[in-house]
């Protein structure tokens, strides 16, 4: 796999950079249906943004505002400074767009969908063949580019379609569920590959279905029902879903009244024992719990062969965000649906009925 | 500027991957046409049917029928006698034979009577094409049979005044007796007798011409002239006997007295003079000059004889030309929707004006290449005279050709499917080949479906295309303007939606 090369910065560096996308209050309807629900994002210029959801939530038709297909119905978007449904051919340049959808011709090659998307973004021919085969190396799709389209893997098609986003070396890349149906090495090589896009100093707007694709990102949205549950670094977003660790511990060997003393430790909520040498604790803090959990099995003797905490999966902080949503919105509708205590008019009501200004 | 042509010539290139690919594609586009023009212009016969025909007459009936069904031949593939309308009715149901001819009986007695012979024929003819032919063709066919009867009637009629000129001149050779013979009683008197005797046959034979003449002269307009020369004759001939007679009485009863003078002898003279005056024109004329004195002398003042290829090609062209054009832009864009690729286009720096005029130059170049390339084997192989400017040729086609892709386009942007793009597309094609004048003429069509006609690109070209091609000149100017316009009109509508389909939802 060869590497692309690095896109240098438009600002300086020390001068505070605005961010490459910011929405604020976006929705969207179609008809009566609302899909987008009052969505306030901000992805810096530089950033690996993952939008994460379940299926139908919003996700794609975010991307498609974020790149100018739809026009936002309520609230207001700016994409590198711009409304993107005013985009024109400049800042379009600037864009580089991977669709759910693969489309391209299928009656071509990849070497001629390659070239046919270049000549779309005004690319001139030399130019052209330079960056398609820088493009098509770094894809691992050079060896197949006189290959019909129609022939090729699904992986390859994704790649190919990711290709021709990348083929004018966009600012901003929004790559919509890139690796949907693609088996787990593919997927990884995908995610490295917009790593590295990344790196050379591209934003990157990616939607997934896939919990742990965002969890690499360097921000990283929750959406559930057309709206933005939870938004920020991955860390910040574990912290608040207030999942414990979960430790895991193998020893010598167990016997009974072990786990009953790994119950009084502080902040051990749960103990598991899993077989005859191992347990699984679920403390608050897997870090502080450790050295309490590893005295506690020497005091009793035991010998501690391994001991290791883990961060709640990335998957649970996500279902945990997605269920507080719910209940939070559950509330919200309950408390609107309440009938209104009696009370007497207000003053101000009093004003109005009484044609007071 | 740059980055618009790149733009522009995406879809050129992207056009020029697909088509090279495909071989097939041109041959579907160019030869198969090509092939189709040729067959129909070599298997497609020239001139009327010959229809298989079935003559009913009475049994026994043959021999009299016999001479007409030799005339009949030249005009009809005669199939055989048949005794009964009803089977004979029921093959030309069954499709076996075209026509029947119910044989008159008794022809003489309508002629006795001045009544027009019924000549009755049973077609089954379906298509209206076939069957306005058939009744002129059938038309034309009683009035060369009509003709052939005059013609002879008047040969019948002119032995009869063939005999007057012998018969005169010996007539004539007794009256030169008779003037030597004046002071002489008895042989002035066997003169007169001799004379009489030659008048007898003379008088004979105008009656039984002037018999003919008249008898047919009530139901064939074309003998009228004749009969009346022939009353005339007759008329000359009993003047030339009264006086005679009158001669003879008196030489038989005054004597020398009653000798003819040298006036009486100058009015024989004369009378005889008349009379073959009278007879001479009719036994010189032409039986065929009285049965059709006018005689078609047509003059075409067109280039070309054309035959049903070099006639046809010039449509066919044209048509086909549309039906790619509109075919290819409506299907060009349901394409690119179908595959997703618009929505790659909306996000693209490309301009609604650049999608099209790209596709404008990707496909209109394929139809140039597939015009041209029939135009060739058109000219090459089958003969298809150009008269007129090879320019202007190139100007229609061109024209055609931008009006047709945009329509195509226009077509494909209003269409919800690429299905619905193709049934448009062949509504297209159904209609120019009923209204363009590709089948009817202009013409022929009623206000307010002659209309329709000007709805297709195709009915414009195919008529500048003729009119150049076969004819050498171009008639109606007009129509390259109106060409010109549609592809000005359909050119901007095609932006305005391609705009508005890449516009943000």
């Amino acid at each position: 796999m060869s590497t692309l090369p690095t896109r240098e910065r438009a600002l300086s560096p020390a001068r505070p950079e605005p961010p490459d996308l910011r929405l604020s209050g976006v929705g969207r309807r179609f008809g009566d249906l609302e899909v987008l629900r009052d969505i306030n994002l901000q992805v810096p210029r530089g950033d690996l943004f993952g939008l994460v959801g379940p299926s139908g939530c919003g996700k794609t038709t975010l991307a498609r505002v974020v790149v100018g297909l739809l026009e936002p119905t309520e609230g207001e978007a700016q994409v590198l400074g711009t409304a993107p449904h005013r985009f024109g051919p400049a800042e379009r340049r600037q864009i580089g767009y991977l669709p759910q959808e693969f489309s391209l011709y299928p009656d071509m090659t990849v070497l001629q969908n390659a070239q046919f998307v270049a000549g779309l973004y005004g690319m001139g021919w030399l130019h052209r063949r330079r960056r398609i085969r820088e493009v098509l190396g770094f894809l691992d799709l050079w060896d197949a580019r006189k290959r019909l389209t129609r022939d090729i893997s699904g992986g390859m098609k994704r790649r190919l379609s990711l290709g021709c986003a990348l083929l004018h070396d966009p600012r901003l890349l929004v790559v919509d569920e890139p690796t949907a149906g693609l088996d787990p090495e593919l997927r990884v090589r995908i995610r490295d590959m917009l790593r590295e896009v990344q790196a050379r100093g591209t934003t990157v707007f990616l939607t997934t279905q896939i919990i742990e694709e965002a969890e690499h990102g360097d921000s990283v949205a929750v959406m559930r029902a057309g709206r933005v549950v939870a938004a920020g670094a991955p860390s910040a977003l574990r912290e608040r879903a207030g999942l414990p660790d979960t430790v895991d511990v193998e020893v010598d060997r167990l016997s009974r009244g072990d786990e009953a003393d790994l119950w009084d430790l502080p902040g051990v909520v749960h103990v598991r024992r899993m077989d005859g040498r191992r347990l699984q604790v679920v403390a608050e803090q897997g870090e502080r719990a450790v050295p309490l959990i590893t005295a506690a099995l020497q005091d009793r003797g035991r010998e501690v062969v391994a001991i290791d905490s883990r961060a709640a999966s990335f998957e649970d902080v996500f279902l945990r965000l997605v269920d507080d949503a719910r209940i939070s919105a559950e509330r919200e509708d309950e408390r609107r649906d309440r009938p209104p205590p009696d009370r007497p008019s207000s003053d101000w009501e009093n004003g109005r009925t009484g044609g007071g200004a | 500027m740059r980055r618009s042509i790149f733009g522009t010539l995406a879809f050129f290139e992207q056009w020029a991957s697909e088509v090279v690919r495909q071989p097939a594609l041109m041959f579907t586009l160019v030869v198969a046409p090509f092939l189709l023009l040729f067959a129909f212009g070599a298997g497609v016969e020239l001139g009327g049917p010959r229809p298989r025909t079935v003559v009913v007459q009475e049994p026994g009936a043959e021999d009299v029928l016999r001479p007409y069904i030799a005339e009949l031949e030249q005009f009809v593939e005669f199939r055989g006698f048949a005794d009964s309308l009803p089977l004979a009715r029921r093959a030309l149901e069954r499709g076996e034979i075209d026509a029947v001819i119910v044989a008159p009986q008794d022809m003489e007695a309508f002629v006795e009577t001045g009544e027009q012979i019924p000549l009755h024929v049973l077609i089954g003819e379906v298509d209206p094409v076939r069957r306005s032919y058939a009744h002129a063709y059938l038309r034309d066919q009683v009035a060369a049979i009509n003709q052939r009867t005059i013609a002879r009637m008047v040969e019948q009629a002119q032995a009869g005044a063939g005999d007057v000129g012998t018969l005169t001149s010996d007539a004539r050779a007794y009256v030169d007796l008779l003037a030597e013979a004046r002071d002489e009683v008895q042989t002035a008197r066997q003169q007169v007798r001799d004379l009489q005797a030659a008048l007898g046959p003379l008088s004979r034979s105008v009656d039984s011409a002037t018999g003919t003449a008249e008898r047919f002269a009530g139901i064939v307009p074309g003998l009228a002239r004749t009969a009346d020369q022939a009353a005339r004759l007759r008329e000359s001939v009993q003047t030339l006997q009264v006086t005679v007679d009158r001669m003879a009485t008196r030489l038989d009863q005054v004597g020398e007295d009653g000798l003819p003078t040298d006036a009486e002898i100058q009015e024989l003279r004369t009378s005889l003079d008349e009379i073959d005056q009278v007879a001479g024109p009719v036994s010189s004329l032409d039986p065929f000059v009285v049965s059709a004195p006018f005689l078609l002398q047509l003059e075409d003042v067109t280039p070309v004889e054309p035959g049903y290829t070099s006639f046809y090609s010039p449509g066919v062209l044209a048509l086909l030309v549309q039906h790619l054009g509109i075919t290819l832009g409506a299907l060009t864009l349901s394409r690119m929707r179908l595959l997703r690729v618009t929505e790659m286009l909306r996000v693209a720096p490309v301009r609604a004006g650049e999608v099209v005029v790209g596709n404008y130059l990707a496909y209109g170049l394929l139809c140039a290449i597939a015009a041209a390339s029939l135009l060739a084997l058109a000219v090459l192989v089958l003969d298809v005279p150009v008269f007129g400017s090879w320019a202007l040729v190139a100007g229609a086609l061109a024209l055609l050709i931008v009006v047709s892709l945009g329509m195509g386009f226009v077509i494909s942007l209003l269409s919800s499917s690429a299905q619905q793009a193709t049934q448009v597309a062949m509504l297209f094609l159904l209609g120019s080949i009923f209204f363009s004048g590709f089948v009817f003429p202009l013409d022929r069509m009623q206000f307010p479906v002659d209309l329709a006609a000007y709805i297709f690109p195709a009915t414009f070209a195919l008529r500048t295309l003729q009119d150049v091609m076969l004819r050498g000149l171009l008639r109606t100017p007009e129509d390259l303007v109106i060409l010109a316009a549609g592809a000005v009109l359909f050119l901007v509508l095609a932006v305005w939606l391609m705009r508005r389909e890449l516009r943000p939802g």
